[in-house]
This record gives C-alpha cells, sequence and structure tokens, in this order.
C-alpha cells in the first residue's frame, strides 16, 4: 500500500529536505462490485475494453487451432490429417482444407487483429492517457461492443453451418457462386465494420474535444497519435468495406450483377473496392502496434524518445498514405499497367515513415539504461520481425517481383511478419506492459520473458522458411504440394506447434498472475504517461485528482521505490507544491 | 449557463429562404438542362449537371448546415470525406476502362464453354 | 479541469457523480467538463459520422461512374424509365424539408419548442412524401418487369407480368386512414395535457398519413407525365393512365388491362440484348447502339445493370430516410417533452446535419439517375 510505504522511501537520499513524492491515493477499483449486468451494460471505457479483451483473446485461440489444423495438415505432400480425422475422401479433406484457411484468416483479420489493440487496449488506455473520465460517447462505445458480438455471432454460425471457403477476401465471382454460408459471414463483417466505425468515431471525439487543460496536441503521448490516426482510418475505409460486403451479400441473394460477370458485372471493380478498404485496414493493424512500441522503448530505455514529432506526424503519413496504394494487391489482376505502376511507385512511398518509426526507436535506446522486461523484449522482437516485414514488403511492392512473387508462401510469409510479428507481438508488449495497471496485479517476469523468447524463436522458425518456399515457387492456399517443398513445410509446422507453446505459456502466465499475482504498485514500470498516475487498476473515474500534463516522456522526476516495488514521482524541488 | 449560447451562430431567416428559393431554381435550372431539347451541351452536360449539384451540395452544406460559420474542422472532416471519394472514384474510374477487352474475352470463353444455352 | 495546469492535487470539486462544475445541468452527461464540450464532442461526432455516410455511399457512386463511363448508352437507354418530374418533384420535397430542419435548429436556438415541434412535423411529412412517390417510382417499374440485375425481365410493349401497383391504392387508403386516426387521437392526448404522447403520437399519424399522400401524388404526376416521359414502350401505361386522371379509376383500368392478350406466355427475356431492352422509338431514333449489335454483344452490360445501380442507390437512400424518420420522431417527442431550449439543443442540430446529408445524397442521385445524356 502506498501510505504504508510512505515512511520508507529515504527522500534525504535524494538531496530533498522533504518528502515530495506525488502520493496516487488508493480507490474501489473498477473491477470490483455488480453482477453480470453490470458488466454486459456498463458504459465504463476499462470495462467494455476488459470485454473485449476477453473476447479477442477467445477469439485468437480460435483462430489459431485453424492455424495449427492448416499446419499439420501441411506437414506433409498429400491431403491426409484432415481426411483421417473427419473420415473425408481426398476431393472433400480439400474442401475442409479450404474452409480451415478461409475461417483462420477471416476470425484473425476481423475478429482478432482489427479490434485488438484499438479496441480492446485502446479503450482502456486511450481516456486515461488523455486525462478524461471516459470516451466521448460511452453508449456508442458499448454499443460497438454488442455490435462486435452480434458480428462474431455471425461468424460463428457460419463457422457451425462449415462450407465457408472463399479465404478472408471474399473475392467476387467466386463467391457469389460457391455453396457456403457466404452471405452470412459477409453480413458478420459488415456489422463488425460498423462496430470499428464506432470505435475510432469515439477515439477521434473523444482526443479532439476532451483533453484536459495542459494536454496539448504535442503532449499527447505518441500511443494517442497511432491509435488517432487509426481511427481516421477506421471512419473513412470501413464504410467502403460496408457497402462493399453489403452489395456483394446483395448480388448473391438477388442476383445484383455489379460484380458478376456473366450478369454484366466487373469483378476487377470488387477488387478495387474490397482493398479500398483492406489496404488501409492494414494500417488499422500495424499502427496502434507501432504506437504501443513507441511508448514501452522509452520507458524501459529511462530516456525521452527521440524525435517525438516526427513520429507522430509519420502515424498520420501512413494513415493518409495507406489510401493511395491498394492497387498493389491487384497487379495480377487483370488492372490497368498504367494503375499498377502508379500504386507501385507510390507503395514505396509508406516505406518512408515507417522507416522512420524504426530509426527514431533505434535511436532512442542509443545510450539509454535499458530494462529488459517483459514489455520491451516484446518491444525488441517487434522492431526485428517488423523490419523483416517492412522490408520484405517492397519485394512484394516493386510491381515486377510481385508478377513473380504473387500468391506464393512468400506473400504468407510476409503479412504474417507484419501483422502477427508486428502487431501481435506489439499487443502482447502493450498487453504485458499495461497488465499491472488493467487488472492490479504483476505477472512472473522470469517466466513471461521465457515466453517472449519462445515465441520469438517459434515465430521465426515458423516464417522464414516460407520466404524460401515461396520464393522457389510454393503458392499459397493449397492443400497439397510436391515433395520438393516438404523440407520447408516440415520445419514451418515444427516451428508452428512451438510458437504455440510460448502463446500458451504467455497465457498461462498471464493467468496466473490474476490468481497469484502480487498486487501492482501504481507505477510498475516508472512511465510518465497519465494512465500511471491512477492507481492499480484505476477507480470508475480515472483520475479522483486532476493530473498534472508534463512531456510524456520526461523520466527525471521518477525514482524507483524499493519498498513499492515501482516508481514514484518526486517533485523537484521548484514553486511547484503538492497540496496533497 | 451565458457561456454556451454566445458562441452558436444563428441563421438568420430570410438567408434560409433565400437559400431555398436558389436551391429550387438551380433544380428547375438542372431539369431544363437535362431535358430541354434546345440545349445540348454534349460531353459537357454532365459536367455542368454535376457543377449544378455541387453548387447545390455547397449552399446546403454551408448554409442550412452551418459550415460556413462552424469550427473549421468540422468543414475539414466533410472535405476530407470528399477527397478520400474522390481518390476513389479517381482511382478505380483510370482503371476500369482499360480492362474492358480481358473482361470481354473471359465472358466469351465462358459461354463458349457453356454453348449456346448458358447465360 | 478548472485548474488542471497546475499540479493540484486538491481533491476536486466534484459531486459523487463527478460533475466538474456546481451548476448541475439535466442533460449534461457526468464526463463532459461543461455543455460546450459537450455540444462540440456531439458536432464533431455527427461530422464524423458523416463523412462516413459520404464513404459509404462512395462504393455506390463509384460503381455508377465505372458502369456510365464504360457503357454511356446503356445509362442513357435506361434513364428514358424513369420519371423526371417525380424525380424533381422529390427533390424539391426534400429541400423543403432541409429547410424545414435547418429553421427547427434556428427554433432550438431562440428556445423556441412550438418550432422545433412545427418544423419537425412538416419534415416528417415530407420524408414520407417522398417515400410515398418513390413507392409508386418502383411499383410502376416493377410492373413492366424492370428489376435488377438477374430479375430484370422488361419487354418493350408487353404487359405487364406483375401487378404491385395494385397495392398502391390499399396501401394508399390504410395509410391515410390510420395517419389520419393517429393524428386525431394524438390531438386528442395533448388537449388532455400529455404533450409528449400527444405530439409523438401526431408526427407518426401524420408521417403514416403522407405516405398515402405521396401516393396521390406519384400517381397524379405519372399519370399525367407518363406519356411524355415514357413514350412509345409503355402503351399499356399509356393507355391506362390516360384513360383517367382520377387514380381511383386507373386503378381499376389497370387492373382490366392484366390479361393482355397478345403476351400471354411468359415473355422471353433476352437479357444481353439492348435491341430489346430498348426504348421510346422517337428518343434513340439517333445512331446511339441499335444497329450493328453482333449476336454475342461485347459486354453483357444491360439496363439490368443500371437498375440494379438504381434500386440499390435510391434504396439504400430510402434507409437513410427511414431511419431519419425514426430520428426526427424521437426530436418531436423530447421537444414536446420541453427538453431543449438555447443552451441545450445538441441533438435538433445533430439530427438536423444528419438530414441535410440524406439531402445532399439526392442532389446527386436526382441528376445523376434521371438527367442522363
Amino acid at each position: 500500500m502506498v501510505t504504508q510505504a510512505k515512511e520508507h522511501l529515504d527522500f534525504h537520499s535524494l538531496g530533498l529536505t522533504e518528502d515530495r513524492r506525488v502520493i496516487i491515493p488508493e480507490g474501489k477499483s473498477y473491477l470490483s462490485g455488480g453482477g453480470l449486468w453490470s458488466w454486459v451494460f456498463t458504459l465504463d471505457h476499462k470495462r467494455i475494453g476488459v470485454m473485449y479483451l476477453a473476447s479477442i483473446l477467445t477469439f485468437f485461440l480460435v483462430g489459431g487451432i485453424f492455424a495449427l489444423l492448416v499446419r499439420a495438415e501441411l506437414y506433409t505432400p498429400d491431403i491426409d490429417l484432415i481426411s483421417k480425422l473427419f473420415g473425408l475422401d481426398a476431393e472433400k479433406a480439400k474442401d475442409k482444407y479450404n474452409e480451415f484457411f478461409t475461417l483462420h484468416g477471416a476470425i484473425m483479420v476481423f475478429l482478432f487483429i482489427i479490434p485488438s489493440i484499438p479496441a480492446a487496449l485502446g479503450n482502456i488506455i486511450l481516456p486515461m492517457q488523455l486525462g478524461a473520465k471516459d470516451v466521448a460517447f460511452p453508449r456508442m462505445n458499448l454499443a460497438s461492443y454488442h455490435l462486435y458480438v452480434w458480428g462474431a455471432l455471425f461468424f460463428i454460425g457460419a463457422l457451425l453451418m462449415t462450407g465457408l471457403d472463399t479465404g478472408w477476401t471474399f473475392y467476387a465471382p467466386y463467391s457469389t457462386t460457391t455453396v457456403g454460408p457466404v452471405a452470412m459471414a459477409t453480413l458478420g463483417a459488415f456489422i463488425l465494420g460498423f462496430s470499428s466505425i464506432f470505435t475510432g468515431l469515439n477515439f477521434v471525439v473523444t482526443v479532439n474535444t476532451m483533453r484536459p487543460k495542459g494536454m496539448t496536441w504535442f503532449r499527447m503521448p505518441l500511443f494517442l497519435w497511432g491509435v488517432y490516426a487509426t481511427a481516421i482510418i477506421q471512419i473513412l475505409a470501413t464504410p467502403v468495406l460496408a457497402i462493399t460486403l453489403l452489395l456483394l451479400t446483395f448480388e448473391r441473394v438477388f442476383g445484383l450483377g455489379i460484380f458478376d460477370p456473366k450478369l454484366g458485372g466487373d469483378p476487377v471493380l470488387y477488387q478495387h473496392f474490397f482493398w479500398f478498404y483492406s489496404h488501409p485496414a492494414v494500417y488499422i493493424m500495424i499502427l496502434p502496434g507501432m504506437a504501443i512500441i513507441s511508448d514501452v522503448i522509452p520507458t524501459f530505455s529511462r530516456k525521452p524518445i527521440f524525435g517525438y514529432t516526427f513520429i507522430a506526424y509519420s502515424s498520420i503519413a501512413i494513415a493518409l498514405l495507406g489510401f493511395l496504394v491498394w492497387g498493389h494487391h491487384m497487379f495480377t489482376s487483370g488492372q490497368s499497367p498504367l494503375a499498377s505502376v502508379v500504386f507501385s511507385a507510390i507503395t514505396f512511398s509508406v516505406s518512408i515513415p515507417s522507416a522512420i518509426k524504426v530509426f527514431n526507436w533505434t535511436a532512442t535506446m542509443y545510450k539509454g539504461s535499458i530494462h529488459l522486461n517483459t514489455p520491451m523484449c516484446y518491444a525488441l522482437s517487434f522492431i526485428f520481425l517488423f523490419t523483416i516485414g517492412g522490408l520484405t514488403g517492397l519485394f512484394l511492392g516493386a510491381l515486377n517481383v510481385d508478377v513473380h512473387l504473387h500468391d506464393t508462401y512468400f506473400v504468407v510469409a510476409h503479412f504474417h511478419y507484419v501483422m502477427m510479428g508486428g502487431t501481435l507481438i506489439a499487443f502482447l508488449a502493450g498487453l504485458h506492459y499495461w497488465w499491472p495497471k488493467i487488472f492490479g496485479k504483476m505477472y512472473n517476469e522470469t517466466w513471461a520473458r521465457v515466453a517472449c523468447v519462445i515465441i520469438f524463436i517459434g515465430f521465426n522458425w515458423t516464417f522464414l522458411p516460407q520466404f524460401v518456399l515461396g520464393t522457389h515457387g510454393m503458392p499459397r492456399r493449397y492443400a497439397t504440394y510436391e515433395p520438393q517443398f516438404q523440407a520447408g513445410h516440415r520445419l514451418s509446422t515444427q516451428g508452428a506447434f512451438f510458437l504455440g507453446s510460448g502463446l500458451f505459456l504467455a497465457g498461462g502466465v498471464l493467468l496466473h498472475s490474476l490468481l497469484k499475482g502480487k498486487k501492482a504498485p501504481p507505477n510498475p514500470w516508472g512511465a510518465a504517461t497519465l494512465e500511471w498516475k491512477c492507481c492499480s487498476p484505476p477507480t470508475t473515474q480515472n483520475f479522483e485528482t486532476t493530473p498534472w500534463v508534463g512531456f510524456p516522456y520526461d523520466y527525471s522526476d521518477f525514482v524507483y521505490d524499493p519498498n513499492e516495488e515501482g516508481y514514484v514521482e518526486v517533485l523537484p524541488d521548484l514553486a511547484r507544491s503538492a497540496k496533497h | 449557463m451565458s457561456h454556451a449560447d454566445h458562441k452558436h451562430h444563428v441563421a438568420s431567416l430570410p438567408l434560409l429562404w433565400a437559400t431555398f428559393f436558389a436551391l429550387v431554381a438551380l433544380t428547375v435550372l438542372t431539369v431544363v438542362m437535362g431535358t430541354s431539347d434546345q440545349i445540348q451541351l454534349g460531353w459537357l452536360d454532365v459536367w455542368v449537371v454535376l457543377f449544378i449539384a455541387t453548387v447545390k451540395a455547397s449552399l446546403v452544406a454551408l448554409i442550412f448546415m452551418h459550415l460556413a460559420a462552424d469550427k473549421l474542422f468540422n468543414g475539414v472532416v466533410l472535405v476530407s470525406a470528399l477527397v478520400f471519394m474522390g481518390i476513389f472514384l479517381g482511382m478505380c474510374l483510370m482503371d476500369s476502362s482499360n480492362y474492358l477487352a480481358e473482361q470481354q474475352a473471359y465472358v466469351e470463353g465462358q459461354q463458349a464453354l457453356l454453348g449456346p444455352t448458358g447465360s | 479541469m478548472s485548474t488542471a495546469t497546475e499540479h493540484s492535487h486538491a481533491p476536486h470539486a466534484h459531486d459523487e457523480h463527478g460533475h466538474g462544475h456546481g451548476e448541475h445541468l439535466p442533460f449534461q452527461a457526468h464526463h463532459f467538463a461543461d455543455m460546450q464540450q459537450q455540444f462540440e464532442a456531439g458536432k464533431l461526432g455527427i461530422w464524423l459520422f458523416l463523412a462516413q455516410e459520404v464513404l459509404f455511399f462512395a462504393g455506390l457512386f463509384c460503381a455508377y461512374a465505372v458502369f456510365r463511363a464504360n457503357h454511356p448508352e446503356v445509362f442513357h437507354n435506361a434513364h428514358y424509365h424513369l420519371n423526371t418530374l417525380l424525380g424533381a418533384f422529390n427533390t424539391i420535397v426534400l429541400l423543403a424539408s432541409s429547410l424545414a430542419v435547418a429553421w427547427g435548429v434556428r427554433c432550438a436556438q431562440l428556445s423556441n419548442t412550438k418550432g422545433i415541434i412545427y418544423t419537425h412535423v412538416f419534415t416528417l411529412a415530407c420524408a414520407s412524401l417522398f417515400l410515398g412517390i418513390k413507392m409508386v417510382e418502383y411499383t410502376h417499374k416493377w410492373d413492366e418487369g424492370i428489376f435488377w440485375g438477374a430479375k430484370y425481365a422488361y419487354q418493350a410493349g408487353a404487359a405487364p407480368g406483375h401487378h404491385f401497383h395494385a397495392w398502391l391504392q390499399p396501401t394508399m387508403l390504410v395509410t391515410l386512414i390510420a395517419g389520419g386516426l393517429l393524428a386525431v387521437i394524438g390531438l386528442a392526448k395533448g388537449k388532455a395535457g400529455k404533450p409528449v404522447a400527444g405530439w409523438t403520437l401526431g408526427a407518426i399519424g401524420v408521417t403514416v398519413a403522407a405516405i398515402g399522400l405521396g401516393i396521390i401524388i406519384g400517381q397524379g404526376v405519372n399519370a399525367a407525365t407518363s406519356p411524355a416521359a415514357h413514350g412509345a414502350p409503355s402503351e399499356h401505361a399509356a393507355s391506362e393512365h390516360s384513360a383517367s386522371s382520377d387514380h381511383a379509376a386507373e386503378e381499376h383500368a389497370a387492373a382490366d388491362a392484366v390479361p393482355t392478350p397478345d403476351q400471354a406466355s411468359e415473355p422471353m427475356v433476352d437479357r444481353s440484348g439492348a435491341a430489346t431492352d430498348s426504348v421510346p422509338a422517337e428518343k434513340t431514333a439517333g445512331p446511339d447502339e441499335a444497329p450493328a449489335m453482333p449476336a454475342t454483344p461485347p459486354i453483357n452490360v444491360t439496363q439490368a445493370n443500371f437498375f440494379s445501380i438504381y434500386y440499390f442507390m435510391t434504396g439504400i437512400h430510402a434507409v437513410h430516410i427511414i431511419a431519419g424518420i425514426i430520428a426526427l420522431t424521437w426530436i418531436v417527442a423530447r421537444a414536446a417533452a420541453n427538453h431543449f431550449n438555447s443552451v441545450y439543443y445538441g441533438p435538433v442540430e445533430y439530427v438536423g446535419l444528419y438530414w441535410h446529408l440524406v439531402d445532399l445524397v439526392w442532389i446527386y442521385l436526382f441528376p445523376l439517375l434521371y438527367l442522363i445524356r
């Protein structure tokens, strides 16, 4: 308890004549009290965030099981595992395989990655970092979660009905003609889209209108900048997905004839529509991940972030440039050569703001006092994996190389490096970083770090061989392959299970902390952003006292207090005075 | 309490009515342009019609929706939505006429496969 | 909030709900510092929602633009099936409703509750009028077999394959009677000292009745302009409409005209040939497209595609109108409960902005669909 630790810190050793520590008063945790309904219909942004967190982790597990099934099937060149497991002949088993990768992709994209950081972590952290009591529209926030659940139910419905084999992209005209619950899944994605729009809208309004005095735009933590940029994309891109999926559903059910060439429709137009959303959506996935890393690295380097404004603007730049490059998914679709060249050229420009971020993170660590706590370990593996993912993206953005690599495992490896090596690892970094704040419990550092290392090794073990497989011509989405590819696939499958065990270990460590973990101090890492000026876990109101807003990466006032096993803010001996 | 009302812009009634009549007049103009046999502008026609629509839309946005007197940011939101819409439409339009031939070949190939009855 | 710039760890002067300020306004949410902040937040929120709506419609406009740019002749021919006068009339109806809504916001800013209610009930009437007219337009097209995409079955000069038309008159009667009844009940409630229930029911009554009114106007305009606007292809329509301008009589005429002998069997539909899809003779007598039509047309794009886009665009727009009707009714109810005044009128403004956007979309839809050359 803070009040008990008061006597123990030797403030004389800090050169102070009086106790100038900022005491963060304990309050009633937002987690405690109330029955089930007080959660389901809560308007508290933190509770909504926790519900999101539980939901997305559940779907991550489901999507992960499908991934392991797909990888296990690919251990041998023939289709044998699925046909044995489900007692199907080879052709049927191949259909099953198509369903599995479709469900893996669709669940991971729509139900896990897109809501993972903004809707789950962002919901909890954003108002606190901003110094606000809640998001601007709490009811809309709750509606967003309920829509998410409804969308997820549609997806589960499609899953139970089986036969969804279009891939997560729902390309027409295949999706308008294949059997299977396509309409159900697209309606699910339609609903999820509105959930995402509501979250983004809420965040933009909150950041724009609810900053307390002193919280200027350039005192906002970079997490807020990243989530803000994400929210812009969510508002401007997601409606196009909504209308696309609505058109697709109507095309399928009523024979509309917008996309199906048999009815005079234009299938390439579907791809334009789809990627106008789905390429910016890639930045919905990665931008908040970068935002977490921008907060974690300075905290654990005990050094202000290098190039704050550049990182802040680069988030916005990525968000805007992300709208101009969707055609690089369509180089081989029949898109005109002119469009391909234009899109290819603009694609390269996205690497500039991305590289700015990586350089600044590296420069932040330079001569810093690096503490290898779990979040920092994840942040370091993020930089490593995201750099590989980003650089291989340049191969695919180059028009001529892409024609060779298109639809091969190179693409699969690339986007897993960015989405999983990037977003998932950043999500884990953020989860471990804010876990003490969210649940008020410390986890076991040693085991959490072991899990991080296993995940890092397992990840590379899984996906590095896929780059090689891809360049040698292994096409994606096939259940069977030539024996020459088996060595690579074996490695990849082994790595996938190793990776899975690491994820289970990380999950186990976190769950264990909920039951047996030590109570977390208000500021275990010595971060300077406002969420650490609430108690752990926070109260419903977040701030019992209005916090003072300074530069979010100035660590000079934070001192480690061994009695508290966390940091305390010690006010410098200036005219400012703590009145408490 | 008083801090709330002095910030809000109250539109005057004559202005609202004038806007409405301007909008009606523009509607009549565009109908005349679109149906009259005397006025034939050829390829220009669609642009003139769209221009009139844009003038009307601007009137609604600036006066009925108070954008003229509102915070700049709200206008920026609307304009940026239109800009992204323009990018979307522009890129799709630039591209779509180029692959028509391929699409045609596809349709013909399908018809050849299916035989004369298939469609 | 009040003194957030300094290290003020003094407990904030808030009550247990956390209101920062002493003054406790009835509609201030606890997490906002003051009404001004709440209003700004709500307004930015609705603007972002409108931006989202613009992009939502952008998909449809994009589909429209791509199909029209590549197949202008199809669009040109197809638009003759649309009644320009009805479209123009609907445009004016929506513009009037937009004026009313803007006026309503002004009333709210001046704390004129009655003004809010009157303008919004008028807007509701306009919305329903629009929908009623749209119903007439839709049913007339369906009767001619003008559906979307794969269902498209129009043949020039063919007898009507469907009789959706016949539903118009009962709908009109039901809506007029039910709406009138509701309005009367609302009036009684209002007189009995229950303004909220009274105005809400009254507003719903006006909304429902205006659908019937819209059908009457639509039928009337259709009857008056049909031969001119439709020209040759709708001979049956021409005959039935010219028979009488009275909609009731016309209804009977339509019913009589059903079993036209010359088209006993289901007409064979050639989806691909624009020649059969065609168009008034006098309008397309140019070198548009009719000659030199090969056996396999260049691309299967036909008027069916135009009408897919037409129905989808106008349909989504109509869905927005219905959502607007719900929101406007909510405003009427809250205004009747005396919630709005010059300090708190956010919802009036937000719903108003949404309604203006619905109008804005139509401002573009009208020339793009009805005035193609």
